[in-house]
């Protein structure tokens, strides 16, 4: 990697970062110090936000209550059973882990929605606990809590509390940071564009979920704790549904696809709702909860107006500094052993596909061998991407069946296929056009990853995996280069042309080491010389023993490509031979041109 | 528990059941036409019958005042829409104008005037209930024109943070215009009757004869009125709708304005039964909203379903462990999302 | 008389990405004009701009004028009050809704502009798609493919259009079914103006007045139909039989 110079800031972050870390040797008023520690607490649950809205498109209401059960967990350990806050901490990681593991599990498969409206229903359930059972004090809560300290080190003091929390706020925004530029994050990205296109690139999206949201919740949980050792009381206001919204306010206003979006974001919530609760009512008098008006509405307008929060204004100044870089030299990833030429690689038999009364895809059967490009032709709407679907397994067969060197993969899942060795791309480029192409294409290798011994999560946060890590964007790079973007690394993917957006997917595909390659009109968008460094690649890809299967239009490419063509029409097969017997046969004529 | 007891809290589970499955159907159909999760539909049961009790108080209730100043807002929104749509594309009459000034301008006003003149009079109850509906039900097309309208090819959880703020909003204002306390309207059913020996309140009876009279209405309105059938056909396909003339903007505005009627008739059969205050309206809403998670947000009759399985669980816990009783009932969703995932069929194949 | 359609220099961009290049276009009264070219070229973009239907990632520029009237810009149920119709690739139909429901819906225009009967045309539709008759009270979601396609042309046709734009209006039919379809359009043409995206080339051109060849997101070629339909460039645009040598950069 790059020398670029001792820390991953730019200037004016590291004046930021340097003014937040002397503010307590300053001569301030506590107050400043108070709203700091807010700011530090509030900013550790829109890190988890900025997991789930900013990236895995997952929402949640139910932070506060998180947050409270961490608080109340170790308010009850160190008050009812005097042990230590060390114990509360674990323990409320423990509480709040398995609460929304429960969340997580019951919500994965269904649409987002649900699990929104999961966390207010459970975090209200929370919320009433606490102000209802006997044993956590009721509307009271609980009080003198212990503070914490440290092989006899006391953090009484607010300006000690101050480095525990900001200590941990900036451990937090580093880790995310990490964990978001990983293998595991980059998976937690892709669950933005649905489950499709992760899950064809052998991600368990539904596992995933789960996961992200566990880890907001922690987040959540671990300011609480911070929270109640702070305040050395607890009790259930701050725990409700309006301070589980306000986390997402801050999180949208800062700006949800960036960690600094979330501390930007607490530090002006906690600034705004000052500046609200003190200055409305005297504006307007009488009685009325002024600041949660003014707050809604601004969630409102920044929603229609600005919807990536005001942090991305700011970064605008700033060139980003690159976490996920290609090394020049990797070690190389274990690749596949291939078929030898000629085995049979796929088998599909009679494949159907029904929705409904319509039958797209009716009694299709072909077979692909090893080293051998077969094309699939036939006019719009024949069925072509139906059947594409249905050998991935990203549609069910009707009926019919798909084997891979001698599998049944036509019950298996889609991210099961993709594991044997079954790459494709979709027909509409499926790319996070926020992302570096180089990201792109690395989540294809999502499955030839590592392991650590510490956990995928532990191990990207504290970037112990920059070994793994070293690997899969080399690989990323390498396949980039093969498709002719070596130039386009760090290029966002949705500011390509939509041809090598199509190029970006097959080297997305590629890195998942397939045997058998899908490729959905590849060619469809590319000028002349682009389709000629295509015709080539996929040339030398089937020399080096892999079988592609693809769909296309533009026959001049076809005709110097395939071994053999296939065409359907009408969901049913009505020709197979060589491009030039398929070229001249009536019936492909007659369903091409009409007569 | 005797059965006497029994059958006592079997009837305020059907009773507030009733409640919840109304709100739920409005629900339903805010989302299928307009994929809003609109949250805030229990804060226009409590706007109403707060307003129903300032009315019956001989005041002028200052949701009216709210009604004038946000159809001012909406009003400028459509100016300024207007404006921008004229430079892009010169021509065209000035019809849209006056028909936004009619509905935020006009009727606001009118709705106001009236309100001050009935504030003198003695008091009609059925005229006062009809008062308040008539002043919070136009709120919802404006929140729509202002809140929803701009955001229409948005992500669905954008929807529902704005759904979420939109909510907070009216709680806040709810405090301005209601006061902190909580009241109760006058009983518009003093009577009870028995039945095989049960002694039935005649409010009770009130709620289930509307309940079941406003589901046969919106049966016949989406089955046999062509308001309804275009309704049901953006819920159906919202493109198709829009092939044939189907305005997104005008077909959510009449979800809105239809699902505030249904909460705003909800606030009126129950404002004499339970003390409201201005915070009343969330608990309620997110009842309702548990009730039509059962039927996935498509399903009138599950969730309809689902509404009398959180009321009676709501009435019997409230015995048997009052201090526990929301938090039984809020985490009734688990069991509902566990069967909402069996009973849908796994979402293979969907783009 | 002012042509019903007439585009010029309209661009369409997904995102950054062009989709359609100063593209030109013009529809007398009356005619019959179809749009033919390879898959990807960009007809359905072009009809899905005319119409005002294109996703929200997409961005168009370009004069749309429509019997006089600018349309750029203008909401999609202002452009089918002002007499536009489209038949969409999908169909878009209410499937869960009976047939006679889905005609109901097409009179919308009617009804906004206030006619007398808006179900006037519904006799005329019957007596067009006897099928559909006999099949009113059956939910769309029932119906064959060549019978949604009568279904989705009838409920355009509903609305009186001035202009009637069908979108791959063959696909997915039975050859036969195909056919029909297209004798169809020619006849429709006593009634309102057709613009017509078709992939089966020759079939549409031996209907239409006039046609318009794209590719790649540009107009390569005009003129009157029966000159077109002869044009050895069409085949070559389709199946790359004659070896037509693209040029680098084109």
């Amino acid at each position: 990697m790059k020398d670029r110079g001792p820390l991953p800031f730019q200037a004016p972050l590291i004046v930021v970062i340097a003014l937040i870390a002397l503010l307590p040797l300053a001569p301030v008023a506590s107050a400043w110090i108070t709203s700091f520690n807010y700011i530090g607490l509030f900013a550790l649950v829109a890190l988890g936000l900025v997991l789930l809205i900013g990236s895995a498109n997952m929402l949640s209401f139910g932070q506060a209550a998180f947050v409270g059960l961490g608080a109340y967990t170790t308010a009850l350990v160190t008050t009812l059973a005097g042990l230590s806050p060390w114990l509360g901490l674990v323990l409320g990681w423990l509480v709040t882990g398995i609460a929304a593991y429960l969340i997580g599990l019951i919500t994965r498969r269904l649409s987002g929605h649900y699990l929104a409206i999961a966390t207010m229903a459970v975090g209200m359930a929370i919320y009433f606990a606490f102000a209802n059972l006997e044993v956590l004090g009721k509307n009271d809560g609980l009080n003198a809590l212990p503070h914490l300290s440290i092989l006899g080190f006391s953090f009484e003091r607010s300006e000690r509390m101050y480095y525990v929390i900001w200590g941990t706020v900036a451990l937090a925004a580093l880790g995310v940071r990490n964990l978001l530029s990983s293998r595991i994050g980059r998976a937690m990205r892709a669950l933005a564009l649905g489950d499709t296109m992760p899950e064809a690139n052998g991600i368990d999206t539904a596992r995933l979920k789960v996961l992200t949201f566990v880890l907001a919740a922690l987040l959540a949980s671990t300011s609480g704790w911070l929270y109640a050792h702070l305040q050395r009381a607890v009790s259930p206001i701050p725990f409700g549904l309006t301070h589980g919204t306000e986390y997402v306010f801050m999180t949208v206003l800062g700006g949800a696809s960036s960690v600094w979006g979330a501390i930007l974001g607490a530090g002006l919530f906690v600034l705004l709702d000052d500046v609200l609760r003190n200055l409305l009512p005297r504006l307007l008098g009488g009685d009325g909860h002024y600041e949660l008006v003014a707050l809604g509405v601004m969630l409102i307008v920044i929603l229609q107006r600005a919807r990536d929060g005001l942090w991305p204004f700011l970064a605008r100044r700033m060139t980003e500094y690159r976490l996920a870089e290609a090394p020049a030299q990797a070690p190389v990833l274990p690749a596949r052993p291939r078929p030898a030429p000629g085995e049979p690689v796929l088998e599909a038999r009679g494949l159907q596909k029904r929705f409904g009364g319509l039958v797209a895809v009716s009694n299709v059967s072909f077979d692909i061998k090893a080293g051998e490009i077969l094309a699939l032709i036939g006019p719009n709407g024949a069925g072509k991407s139906t059947t594409f679907d249905l050998v991935t397994s990203v549609q069910r067969l009707s009926a019919g069946e798909v084997s891979f060197r001698g599998t049944k993969i036509s019950d298996l899942p889609s991210r099961a296929v993709f594991a044997l060795g079954v790459g494709r791309t979709f027909q509409h480029a499926n790319l996070l056009p926020n992302m570096s192409v180089l990201e792109n294409a690395a989540l294809g290798a999502h499955l030839r990853g590592d392991g650590h011994a510490i956990g995928d999560v532990l191990a990207s946060a504290s970037r112990l995996n920059r070994a793994e890590e070293r690997k899969l964007l080399h690989e990323a790079a390498k396949q980039l280069d093969r498709v002719g973007l070596g130039d386009s690394l760090y290029t966002a993917a949705g500011n390509l042309a939509l041809g090598q957006q199509r190029l970006a997917e097959i080297a997305r595909a590629l890195c998942g080491d397939p045997t058998l390659l899908l490729l959905d009109e590849p060619a469809a968008g590319l000028r002349y010389f682009e389709k000629v460094a295509l015709s080539s690649l996929l040339h030398q890809l089937r020399s080096e023993g892999m079988s592609i299967l693809l769909v296309e239009h533009d026959m001049e490419f076809l005709m110097e490509l395939a071994d053999r063509v296939i065409v359907m029409d009408f969901g049913r097969l009505i020709a197979s031979g060589t491009p030039e017997q398929v070229q001249n046969d009536p019936a492909v004529r007659r369903a091409y041109l009409g007569d | 528990m005797n059965p006497t007891v029994a059958l006592l809290l079997a009837q305020d589970g059907i009773a507030t059941g009733a409640i919840y499955a109304l709100l739920a159907m409005a629900l339903v159909l805010v989302f299928a036409v307009t994929r809003i999760p609109f949250i805030p539909i229990g804060e226009f049961v409590v706007y109403t019958a707060l307003t129903l009790i300032a009315i019956q108080a001989n005041q002028v209730p200052r949701t009216v005042w709210l009604l004038i100043i946000v159809g001012c807002v909406a009003f400028i929104a459509d100016v300024a829409a207007f404006i921008r749509e004229r430079e892009r594309a010169p021509g065209g009459g000035t019809a849209p104008l006056w028909f936004s000034a009619a509905q935020n301008l006009l009727l606001p006003a009118a709705i106001a005037a009236i309100a001050m003149l009935l504030s003198q009079k003695p008091r009609i109850m059925p005229l006062d209930m009809l008062m308040a509906v008539l002043i919070v039900v136009p709120l919802a097309p404006m929140i729509y024109r202002l809140a929803y309208q701009p955001l229409v090819s948005a992500n669905p959880l954008v929807l529902f943070m704005v759904s979420i703020a939109v909510h907070f909003v009216m709680i806040g204002l709810g405090l301005n215009l209601f006061g902190p306390d909580g009241d109760r309207a006058e009983p518009y059913a003093d009577w009870q009757l028995e039945l095989g020996g049960q002694i039935v309140r005649g409010q009770v009876v009130m709620v289930l004869a509307a309940t079941a009279a406003l589901t046969v209405i919106l049966y016949v309105f989406f089955a046999r009125t062509v308001p309804g059938k275009a309704l049901r056909a953006v819920a159906v396909n919202r493109v198709g709708a829009q092939l044939v003339g189907i305005g997104t903007a005008a077909s959510g505005k009449l979800a809105l304005t239809l699902a505030a009627l249904i909460a705003a008739l909800c606030g009126l059969l129950i404002s004499p039964g339970v003390t409201l205050n201005y915070l009343s309206g969330e608990l309620i809403g997110l009842k309702g909203f548990v009730a039509a998670v059962l039927g996935g947000f498509v399903s009138y009759p599950l969730a309809v379903v689902g509404a009398f399985i959180v009321s009676l669980l709501e009435s019997y816990t409230s015995f048997w462990a009052s201090a526990l009783k929301e938090v039984i009932v809020f985490s009734l969703i688990v069991p509902i999302l566990l069967l909402r995932t069996f009973l849908s069929r796994p979402d293979m194949g969907e783009h | 008389m002012a042509p019903v359609l007439d585009v010029k220099g309209l661009q369409v961009r997904y995102g950054g990405v062009p989709a359609l290049a100063d593209v030109d276009i013009v529809v007398e009264q009356g005619a019959i004009v179809s749009v033919i070219g390879p898959n990807g070229a960009g007809k359905s973009t072009l009809l899905n701009a005319v119409m005002g239907i294109l996703p929200a990632n997409a961005a168009a520029r370009g004069q749309i004028r429509f019997e006089g009237v600018e349309f750029s810009g203008l909401g999609v149920e202002k452009r089918v009050f002002g007499g536009l119709s489209l038949v969409p690739e999908r169909r878009e139909l209410f499937g869960s809704m009976t047939v006679a429901d889905n005609l109901l819906l097409g009179a919308q225009r009617l009804r906004h502009l206030g006619e007398a009967n808006p179900m006037s045309q519904i006799d005329m539709i019957y007596e067009m798609f006897p099928r559909l008759k006999e099949r009113r009270a059956q939910f769309a979601a029932t119906l064959s493919g060549g019978e949604r396609q009568m279904l989705a042309i009838g409920r355009a046709l509903m609305a009186k259009p001035r202009l009637l734009m069908l979108d791959e209006p063959s696909l997915g039919l039975a050859p036969l079914v195909a056919r029909e379809t297209l004798n169809l359009v020619s006849r429709l043409s006593a009634t309102t103006s057709i613009l017509l995206v078709e992939q089966n080339a020759k079939a549409a051109l031996n209907v239409s007045d006039a046609g318009y060849v794209m590719e790649m997101g540009k107009m390569t070629a005009h003129g009157p139909a029966s000159s077109l339909a002869n044009d050895p460039r069409i085949i070559e645009a389709y199946l790359g039989v004659g070896k037509k040598k693209a040029k680098p950069g084109d």
